[in-house]
């Protein structure tokens, strides 16, 4: 058994957690010394219940084959003393002592960014999530976020479409693709990107476990931009751990009133950058781009007159089809074919039936 | 002395004929009826003898023997009272001449010799005339809708009495008259869409659905105004003809639901079931079979609020009526079919506290929407053409905005789009263009070649399958036949595409 088997023994004994395992780091020094070591010199440090756990699960072969199933399953794993272990990661307190992977790992040099925020989110919030994951993956920073609906799918598909460099990190076994709508988004971010979690295989989604992986989600980046995020909401949390971990924290603002952006004012009014556009953040990191481009802005000087009437009263809100009737002043037919045009050149969306908004 | 007198029963939304025979002979005194009768027929027996007795006729103690035939067929109900008091009275010689025979007699008598109404006159009025019979004898509650059928006189009484003075010609009175006029000019539509305020990409897209004969989804927050839509379509539909008329009054009449002054029902009707109802009031149903909602809405509207709070077996039984135009209910003792060629008009919130897209009131988490709206099956969604969503107006727009167009302005271009939709489809087995299938629509409806790229990229970007591909085809012909156009242009596809119904899934 090599010190990964080791490790890996020690990260899965059930019953036996974090906490117990640095005490018998402590005294041990290493995984293999610990499963070296004599039930007596053990004893100490072990419930009786943990004590019958850690010593059942001392086998040989049995490790090595669950070891071996999983690294064919595309799994990897890797252990806080390996020169792979993610560096940022490792600069928190509380950083996990095993971690699984498959596709890249999170980057150690270069910027990255944790864009979080709610998972029933407004159509405004996951355009911005989109636009955001994927302006700032273009300017090389690397989009981390929770595999999770909503802001989340949305920040890690625009890092995708930048072909930009993008890490999920999973608050459930990396074998489980949770939400299961995820499934196209799983099978590309193993392919192109990558998904990183805490815990082992076939764990199951419990809500308890996704407060801790937020920790690692603030542990990986330099900065957390909250997208939206209602009064009490996980993605506070994660902006929360954050800042005890040293982490920029970037907000984009809501209108008053607006109860899915409440989380994200509160940020502001506490402190936290308010962002409007890719250069808050980049600035802020002494990055500078050249080819400012507006949202928007560029898109609308393709259009001819009453196309851009139509486009000029959509927004980023949803619009209902007689308010641009109405505000156009052109006949229902008029109406739906130019949307129908702006809607083929992709500038514009249907979010539901009649409902209509720009594209970012 | 044997006596013999033509009566009939309803069988699906047509009549047949029962044969009301009677011999009083001598014996012990004793009442029999025999020819296959339900309890209410078997009761007969002692509503007439009392009927007779009561109305001043006296039945000798002799033995009468009353047979319905033909012996194998369930007879039920109680419009045979009538029939079996007549062929007494003229056995005992009460009524004189023996001219019975050209009468068709129908009616419920009471113990003191009154004649109440019955169920399915119509229909059996109809019979009676195919039969080749001159006269009916029907209750005089029951006269108006009796009444409706050409080339037969029908004559109403409300008393035994009565019939006896007229079959002996001492009462001697004129049928019923009947006015068609008077019926179809009666008032117009209580509903008019200039009542609704705004809402005119809907008031737009009804059109379309109504001129196409295509099935429509309404989506909407509560309080939207989906209702009052719905309740004003049967006023831009074009009048019932005669025909029409006469099969819808038919399956009302065995149906028990025309009221006494409706002879004929010259207005489409507007049923609007509850969510609650169960499949067998949707299609019809019971032991001899009954036509259910979706009969009654023949050549109407049938509206399904709340659609997807409707059982699914209520709503997936649908499924066939809609492409056929009608039911046919199969059950032990009879099986009938029903006409059933209604549109389709469903209304249903977005999601299950009925708010969204209003992000800031709506609560629904994105799975709960979906689970909502998979409570509805493809397959139904699939015969449903068009699908839009209605936004409530402000109140502060209500009162602001001017009333837009009048049912009358709508229903004279749909008319229009009928008139050339019957044309075109005068040698085929439906007459409007969201009845047909996808063959007719490669026969009908023809594509130009420089629309072909528009269509592949539409079929592209939206991941339209070849069913919802279709039903933009048949949507397309309905706006180019509203504006009469004989080839379908790029502005009437882009239109139709945007009454397909969004996938359900959201990115």
């Amino acid at each position: 058994m090599k010190d990964k088997h080791f490790w890996y023994w020690l990260v899965n004994i059930e019953g036996v957690g974090r906490g117990t395992i640095l005490k018998l780091l402590k005294e041990f020094k290493t995984p293999k010394a610990i499963y070296e070591a004599s039930e007596n010199e053990v004893k100490p440090y072990l419930k009786p219940s943990q004590l019958t756990n850690f010593l059942l699960s001392k086998k040989d072969e049995q490790i090595m084959e669950g070891f071996r199933s999983m690294e064919e399953k595309g799994v990897n794993f890797l252990y806080p003393t390996q020169a792979e272990y993610p560096r940022k990661l490792k600069e928190i307190y509380d950083y996990p002592l095993g971690l699984y992977y498959t596709g890249k790992l999170p980057k150690n040099e270069g910027k990255s960014i944790a864009i979080v925020g709610s998972r029933n989110c407004s159509p405004y919030g996951r355009e911005m999530a989109y636009y955001f994951g994927r302006e700032l993956a273009k300017q090389g920073v690397e989009v981390i976020s929770g595999f999770a609906a909503g802001v989340d799918s949305m920040a890690h598909k625009g890092a995708l479409e930048a072909s930009g460099s993008t890490i999920g990190v999973l608050g459930c076994g990396i074998d489980i693709c949770y939400p299961i709508d995820n499934i196209h988004l799983y099978r590309e971010m193993k392919e192109k990107a990558g998904l990183l979690s805490e815990y082992g295989l076939k764990v199951q989604p419990r809500r308890q476990l996704f407060p801790m992986r937020n920790r690692i989600i603030s542990g990986l980046c330099d900065g957390v931009l909250v997208v939206e995020a209602k009064a009490k909401s996980g993605s506070l949390i994660t902006a929360d751990q954050g800042l005890e971990q040293g982490r920029d924290i970037f907000a984009l603002p809501g209108r008053r009133g607006d109860v899915h952006s409440e989380g994200c004012n509160n940020l502001i009014k506490m402190g936290a950058k308010l962002v409007t556009e890719v250069e808050d953040i980049l600035e802020e990191w002494g990055i500078f781009t050249e080819n400012k481009e507006k949202i928007c802005e560029k898109k609308q000087n393709l259009l001819d007159k009453k196309d851009k009437m139509v486009y000029s009263c959509l927004s980023l809100e949803p619009k209902y089809i007689d308010a641009i009737v109405k505000e156009c002043k052109l006949s229902v037919q008029e109406t739906i074919s130019i949307l129908f045009r702006l809607e083929m050149e992709n500038k514009i969306k249907q979010i539901v039936k009649n409902y209509y908004m720009i594209t970012v | 002395m044997f006596n013999k007198m033509i009566s009939g029963t309803v069988r699906g939304i047509d009549g047949i004929e029962v044969q009301v025979e009677v011999d009083i002979s001598s014996g012990l005194p004793t009442f029999e009826m025999v020819g296959y009768l339900s309890s209410e027929v078997k009761e007969a027996k002692e509503r007439v003898r009392t009927a007779l007795r009561n109305s001043g006729y006296v039945l000798p103690p002799k033995r009468i023997t009353v047979n319905l035939s033909p012996a194998d067929l369930k007879k039920e109900g109680s419009a045979f009272d009538l029939p079996i008091a007549i062929a007494i009275l003229t056995s005992l010689g009460y009524i004189h001449k023996q001219k019975t025979s050209s009468y068709f007699a129908v009616g419920e008598l009471s113990l003191d010799g009154k004649i109440n109404p019955i169920q399915g006159v119509l229909p059996l009025v109809d019979f009676a005339k195919k039969r080749g019979l001159k006269s009916c004898i029907v209750p005089e509650q029951n006269q108006l809708e009796g009444c409706v059928v050409k080339g037969i006189n029908v004559y109403g009484f409300s008393h035994l009495k009565e019939v006896v003075d007229f079959l002996n010609e001492v009462d001697k009175r004129n049928p019923v008259p009947f006015d068609e006029k008077s019926y179809f000019e009666q008032g117009g539509e209580e509903y008019d869409f200039k009542d609704v305020v705004g809402q005119e990409s809907i008031k737009r897209a009804v059109e379309i659905a109504v001129a196409g004969r295509h099935n429509l989804l309404l989506e909407g927050p509560p309080g939207a105004g989906k209702s009052m839509i719905a309740k004003r379509i049967p006023s831009i539909m074009p009048d019932l003809t005669l025909e029409e008329s006469l099969e819808l009054t038919k399956i009302y009449s065995i149906s028990g639901l025309l009221g006494k002054k409706d002879g004929l029902l010259t207005k489409r009707p507007f049923r609007a079931p509850h969510h609650t109802s169960s499949q067998f009031s949707i299609v019809g149903g019971g032991r001899i079979p009954k036509p259910g909602e979706i009969s009654l809405a023949h050549h109407g509207v049938l509206f399904l609020d709340e659609m997807p709070e409707f059982s699914r077996s209520a709503l997936e039984i649908m499924r066939q009526p809609l492409e056929d135009g009608k039911i046919t209910l199969s059950r032990v003792n009879a099986s009938c079919e029903f006409p059933a060629n209604f549109m389709l008009v469903a209304a249903m919130n977005p999601c299950p506290c009925g708010y969204f897209p209003d992000y800031n009131r709506c609560s629904c988490s994105p799975n709960m929407i979906q689970k909502y709206q998979n409570k509805i099956s493809q397959p139904l969604l699939d015969r449903i053409d068009i699908n839009m969503f209605v936004e409530p107006v402000g109140i502060e727009n209500l009162q602001k905005e001017k009333k837009g167009e009048g049912s009358k302005q709508m229903k004279a271009r749909v008319e229009k789009a009928h008139e050339i939709q019957r044309k075109r489809y005068k040698n085929c087995s439906f007459s409007y263009n969201g009845q047909m299938t996808p063959k007719e629509i490669g026969r009908f409806v023809k594509i130009k070649p420089e629309h072909e790229p528009l269509l592949k990229t539409m079929l592209e970007k939206y991941k339209l399958s070849a069913r919802a591909y279709h039903r933009i085809l048949k949507v397309a012909r309905t706006i180019a036949d509203l504006e009469q156009s004989e080839t379908i242009e790029t502005q009437h596809l882009i239109e139709a595409v945007s009454y397909r119904r969004l996938s359900g899934e959201r990115e």
